[in-house]
C-alpha cells in the first residue's frame, strides 16, 4: 500500500511546480498510457504524440485533480480524450497492427511440443486478426479490456462512456469477434 | 468449444517500446507557455467543431409533464423535461439575487476555488462581480461591446465553473419551449439550451439543490480534467463555444 501514498505525495508536490515529481508521476504510468494512446491511434508515432500532448495537458489541469483519488483513471481520460481527439480529425487510419507476445510459461511446465506451440501461435494470431478487422468500437472495449488489462472504471474513462455502458458494449463487441472468428468460440 | 474470454486474459501483446515520454514531457514544461490565440482563429475553430458536432434537437413530448429522466452523456448534468416552474430572478447588483454564493475579490476566488481560469476571450475583460458558492465559481460580465444584457439575470454573461463529479449535481429542467441542442466542444460533451428553462445547483450542504431560477439561453460543457463550464446570457451558440474555448 506504498504506493498510493507516495503518488499523493508526488502530485502534492508536481502542484508546487516541482518538475521532477510530475517527471516521476509520468515514469509511472507512460507505458499504459502510450499504449492506450497507441490502440486509439493505430501507430507508435501518433500515439506518442498524444501521449505527450496529453500529459502536458494533464500536468495545467492538475489543480483540478481531486487528492486522495486514484490518479490512473484521470491520467487515462486526458491522454485517451487527447488520442481520440486526434484520431477523429485525422480521418482514416492504417489498421492496427498488434502481435502476440511469445506465451509465458512456469519454468517448471514441460515445453510444449513444437506442433503444440505453433498451433497456440497462430490460434493467437488469429484472435489479434479477428480483433485488428472489428470496428473501431469493439476493438476498443476489447483491447482496453483485455489487451491493457484495464478494470471497467478504467475503460470507461479510457473510451468516454459511463461505467454502466462499458459491460453490455464489451459483450456486443465478443459477439462480433466470435462472428468474426467465424469458429466454435463458446 | 472454446472459452474466449479465457483465451482473451491469456492473449498477451508485444506493444511497441514506450517512448520517454517524462523527459520529453519535462522539456516542454520547461519552454515558455505559447501565446494565446487571438479570438478570430479561436470562433473559426469553434465553428469548425461545430460543423463536425452532431446536433440534436429533442421533440417536445406531449406528455412532459410526467417528468421523464433524460440522462444524455454529461455526468454531472441532470436534465429533466418538465416546465419550468421558478419565478425569474430578481437582479439588484450584478449577479446578486442569483443565489450564487458569496460576492468575493478575485484573489478570495483564487483562494478558494483554485479550479478557477478567467475566460479570455477578446472584449471580455474582467468580471464585474464574482462569487464563490458551494462547488462553483461564477463570474458575472456586465453589458460591454458585442455583449448585449440579459433580461434574465441582468447581467450580459454569466460565467460558471465547477469542478465535474461523477453524479448529477446541476439539474437542469427544460420545458416545452426550449430546446436542447447536444454538441461535442474539443470532443467534450456539451449543450446547448436555448429558452427559459429551469436552473439550480447543489448547495453547500452537498444534498440539497437549491431553489430552481428561470435561466437564458446556456452552454454546458464538461472538460475531461474534470473542470465544468456553464456559460449563461443573450448569447448566440457561436459565441458561448468560443467564449468556454478560452478558459485555459
Amino acid at each position: 500500500m506504498g504506493r498510493p501514498l507516495e503518488e499523493n505525495e508526488l502530485v502534492e508536490r508536481a502542484r508546487a511546480g516541482d518538475a521532477g515529481a510530475y517527471a516521476a508521476l509520468v515514469r509511472g504510468h507512460e507505458d499504459l498510457a502510450f499504449r492506450t494512446a497507441y490502440l486509439i491511434m493505430g501507430n507508435a508515432a501518433d500515439a506518442e504524440d498524444a501521449a505527450q500532448e496529453g500529459f502536458v495537458k494533464a500536468h495545467r489541469a492538475l489543480r483540478r485533480f481531486r487528492a486522495g483519488e486514484p490518479l490512473r483513471p484521470w491520467l487515462l481520460t486526458i491522454v485517451a480524450n487527447e488520442a481520440r481527439n486526434r484520431r477523429r480529425s485525422a480521418g482514416r487510419r492504417a489498421a492496427l497492427a498488434l502481435r502476440a507476445a511469445g506465451e509465458e510459461r512456469p519454468s517448471w511446465e514441460a515445453a510444449p511440443s513444437p506442433e503444440a506451440a505453433l498451433l497456440a501461435g497462430e490460434r493467437r494470431a488469429a484472435l489479434l486478426g479477428a480483433i485488428a478487422r472489428l470496428r473501431e468500437e469493439d476493438r476498443l472495449v476489447i483491447g482496453c479490456r483485455y489487451l491493457l488489462e484495464l478494470s471497467e472504471a478504467e475503460t470507461a474513462a479510457a473510451l468516454g462512456v459511463r461505467p454502466g455502458t462499458v459491460k453490455s458494449r464489451l459483450s456486443r463487441s465478443l459477439e462480433r469477434l466470435r462472428a468474426e472468428l467465424g469458429d466454435d468460440y463458446a | 468449444m472454446r472459452d474466449l474470454h479465457e483465451e482473451l486474459t491469456a492473449l498477451s501483446v508485444e506493444w511497441p517500446a514506450t517512448p520517454d515520454l517524462a523527459a520529453a514531457v519535462t522539456a516542454r514544461l520547461e519552454r515558455p507557455a505559447p501565446v494565446r490565440r487571438a479570438w478570430r482563429p479561436v470562433l473559426a475553430y469553434a465553428l469548425a467543431a461545430i460543423a463536425a458536432a452532431f446536433a440534436l434537437t429533442m421533440a417536445a413530448s406531449p406528455d412532459a409533464r410526467s417528468a421523464v429522466l433524460e440522462w444524455l452523456g454529461l455526468k454531472s448534468v441532470k436534465v429533466e423535461r418538465r416546465e419550468p416552474t421558478a419565478p425569474p430572478p430578481s437582479p439588484g447588483t450584478l449577479g446578486a439575487g442569483l443565489g450564487l454564493g458569496t460576492p468575493v475579490t478575485l484573489a478570495e476566488a483564487r483562494r478558494e476555488a483554485p479550479f478557477l481560469s478567467l475566460p479570455a476571450a477578446d472584449g471580455l475583460g474582467r468580471p464585474d462581480a464574482i462569487y464563490v458558492g458551494g462547488e462553483s465559481v461564477s463570474l458575472v460580465y456586465g453589458e460591454r461591446p458585442g455583449y448585449a444584457r440579459s433580461t434574465t439575470t441582468g447581467a450580459a454573461v454569466l460565467v460558471q465553473e465547477f469542478e465535474a463529479r461523477v453524479g448529477p449535481f446541476i439539474e437542469k429542467t427544460v420545458g416545452q419551449a426550449a430546446r436542447l441542442e447536444r454538441l461535442t466542444v474539443d470532443g467534450a460533451p456539451a449543450y446547448f439550451i436555448t429558452g427559459a428553462h429551469g436552473f439550480a445547483y447543489e448547495g453547500e450542504n452537498d444534498v440539497r439543490f437549491e431553489d430552481q431560477r428561470l435561466a437564458g439561453n446556456t452552454l454546458l460543457v464538461e472538460r475531461a480534467d474534470g473542470l465544468l463550464i456553464r456559460v449563461e446570457g443573450e448569447i448566440e451558440r457561436d459565441q458561448a463555444i468560443a467564449l468556454a474555448r478560452s478558459v485555459p
